[in-house]
């Protein structure tokens, strides 16, 4: 069986329609699993978001360090920040 | 703001197009575009619209002309059925980092969501294969949604942009903003950029005992407009320099540190030295599983710098011990000034043994086919002397890509167009269209298979209208080539599904209006090639090539550079 990792990941997003989308696709097209969402605007004038992504993941560090550089890359994501979540048990 | 002020969107579209300096595009007009296409033929004297025969075509040469010219590319599409027969180019076009926006139609906003008649979700289809997408609704936003499409189109690493218009922006008015302002705070067309200090380091690894280095050259060298710089490179370090299908041009190819192509259907001595060296550098390279083979074997004793633009392609299938971020035109002319020169003697000396035993440039793996038939990458050779290297090439996909890759000796760079990521047949006569339309005067040739050809031979009826001098070769075998290759070598010889039943070609060519040949032997096909390139509009020849030439060198899926088959006994033995 493959070991799967966790991760944290914020990213501050413009606020339009289908942003979550092309986010959601690319998480899709790497098999990684979104096990929990929470996204609310960051400024006064609603213009960005502010997301937060519990990820899940059989990809190992590199491969998801390809995958946050590729959200990174999408045009409505502003930043991206992530760590991976320790085992606790 | 007074209402006379005020514009229609489709007006607005017109001349932002016209301002964003296009002056070519294609498309096919339907429903929900009718109000755009009551402007367009008055914006005739700006732009040229040309109608394909259907929508993927039509991408196609958006692509081409993209490729060709350096600039974006257009194509534009109804809702629905336009929209997805789009797709294919549109992916296409990204999987090669190639600048177009594609335009889309789209159900008047009130009915968006009720599966209104021609509608269909092409935002959601095309989301992950495009750099960006737009979904526009009304006239005030056309303006700054095309600067900004164009932008990102062309910019970075270059990709195609979707812009999906309901009717309503086509019917609703706005005030004509000449030079809106962009809105991309997340867009950073070149994110990272190397310093000096990280290029110098490029040095110690050069000079390491018994270094042995290859450049790997890829599309991104032509997109960067880096031939020049590489070619100062190469020569000051003498290092050798391997091309991958879409780098093919970025390099001279009479020049003796060019090695041919690298790949499942490379040059012998380009396999073998990618194999052998133990420091890449790789530039605009993507390390596709083409030209990897097994990726595991790829990189074993290897250390590989890497120079690309986009920080998501480092150590994503190799791992670059120096990776060199930023445009490589940059980062070459940089490193043209701050290194030392090289000699890899010993190296060199083990290139031409390599040269002498598998033979380079040659015919060396490919057995004259039986008589009667006529051999793909010999006409290709004939084609390349005939036009001195000079024309731009449009394959299709299939063994006639391979051989067009390996047998043409491309003079100058964006002078192979070919659907390389993707592997989309019927790419090849239409990209032409796109390249003869933008790059008036240079020679324009598609070289295909009778599969690809007959997938989107409707365009013919485009060259014949415009009489664009496209020269078109069918390699005809009434095979899936490439395909039945593999059923040969690979599947036992059960050959499934592959056998075509064609159209006599040349007849099929007359009835468009497009003088047509057939050539069965070589004295024949050269006096058609010198005819053909004497013709001033398009022409088209049919060679009867023989069905089981099979393409090699072949490097099998998933198998080491150094284990490629030469003959077919090298594969029949292990099937």
């Amino acid at each position: 069986m493959p070991t799967t990792s966790r991760y944290i990941v914020a990213a501050r997003l413009q606020n339009s329609p289908g942003v979550m989308a092309r986010i959601t696709i690319l998480f899709r097209k790497f098999n990684v699993n979104i096990q929990a969402v929470d996204s609310r605007p960051a400024d006064e004038k609603e213009e960005f978001h502010k997301t937060e992504f519990i990820l899940e993941t059989t990809k190992n560090d590199n491969d998801f360090k390809i995958v946050m550089q590729k959200l990174a890359r999408l045009v409505p994501v502003i930043e991206v920040r992530y760590f991976k979540q320790p085992k606790l048990f | 703001m007074s209402i006379d002020n005020q514009k229609l969107g489709s007006d607005i579209f017109c001349e932002g197009l016209a301002a964003e300096g296009v002056d070519l595009m294609f498309g096919i007009p339907g429903g929900v575009v009718l109000p755009l296409y009551d402007k367009i033929n008055k914006y005739g004297h700006k732009i040229r619209h040309i109608l394909s025969k259907q929508e993927q075509g039509g991408g196609f040469a958006a692509d081409g002309y993209a490729r060709a010219t350096g600039r974006t590319g257009v194509a534009l599409a109804t809702s629905g059925p336009g929209a997805t027969n789009l797709m294919t180019s549109i992916i296409n076009s990204m999987m090669d980092s190639v600048p177009v926006v594609y335009i889309t139609g789209q159900v008047v906003e009130e009915l968006t969501g009720t599966d209104a008649f021609q509608e269909a979700d092409v935002i959601g289809m095309s989301m992950p294969a495009v750099k960006h997408s737009y979904f526009v609704t009304h006239a005030k936003d056309i303006r700054r949604v095309l600067k900004e499409a164009f932008y990102l189109a062309s910019t970075g690493r270059p990709g195609p942009i979707h812009v999906d218009f309901t009717k309503n922006a086509w019917i609703t008015k706005a005030v004509y903003d000449d030079n809106p302002r962009m809105d991309l705070p997340g867009y950073i067309p070149i994110p990272e950029v190397c310093s000096n200090s990280d290029i110098q380091k490029l040095d110690e690894l050069l000079e390491k005992d018994g270094v042995k280095p290859v450049i790997l050259a890829g599309h991104g060298v032509e997109i960067s407009h880096a031939t020049k710089e590489l070619f100062e490179f190469a020569k000051r370090h003498n290092v050798p320099v391997i091309n991958t299908l879409l780098g093919l041009g970025s390099f001279p190819q009479g020049d003796p540190l060019w090695l041919g192509m690298v790949g499942m259907h490379g040059d012998a001595v380009a396999n073998f030295i990618t194999d052998e060296a133990n420091l890449i550098i790789a530039i605009g390279v993507r390390f596709s599983d083409r030209i990897t083979g097994r990726p595991t074997e790829f990189i074993k004793g290897k250390t590989f710098v890497h120079i690309d633009i986009d920080p998501s392609e480092v150590d994503k299938i190799v791992p670059a011990e120096l990776p060199l971020m930023g445009d490589a035109k940059d980062i070459l002319t940089r490193a043209n000034k701050l290194l030392v020169e090289h000699k890899y003697t010993e190296w060199w000396k083990h290139i031409a043994d390599l040269k002498e035993k598998y033979g380079f440039l040659d015919f060396k793996w490919c057995p004259e086919p039986p008589k009667g038939f006529l051999s793909q990458p010999r006409l290709v050779k004939m084609i390349s002397d005939a036009t001195d290297g000079n024309a731009i090439v449009a394959s299709d996909v299939g063994r006639n890509q391979m051989w067009t890759g390996r047998f043409y000796r491309f003079r100058h760079p964006a002078s192979y167009l070919s659907s390389g990521g993707l592997g989309s047949m019927g790419y090849g006569v239409p990209a032409a269209i796109g390249a003869a339309l933008g790059v008036p005067d240079r020679e324009v040739w598609a070289i295909c298979g009778d599969g690809g050809f007959t997938m989107n031979m409707q365009e013919l009826a485009v060259i014949a209208e415009h009489n664009i001098p496209v020269k078109i070769v069918i390699m005809e075998d009434s095979s899936l080539g490439m395909v039945r290759q593999w059923q040969n070598l690979l599947f036992g010889g059960n050959l499934s599904s592959i056998h075509l039943h064609n159209p006599d070609f040349v007849k099929l060519s007359e009835a468009f209006g497009i003088k047509g040949f057939r050539a069965e032997t070589y004295e024949d096909a050269k006096k058609v090639i010198d005819e053909m390139r004497k013709i001033k509009g398009p022409a088209l020849v049919t060679f009867k090539v023989y069905p089981d030439e099979h393409v090699f060198p072949m490097v099998p899926p998933n198998t080491p550079l150094h284990k490629q088959a030469l003959k077919d006994e090298d594969l029949l033995k292990k099937s």
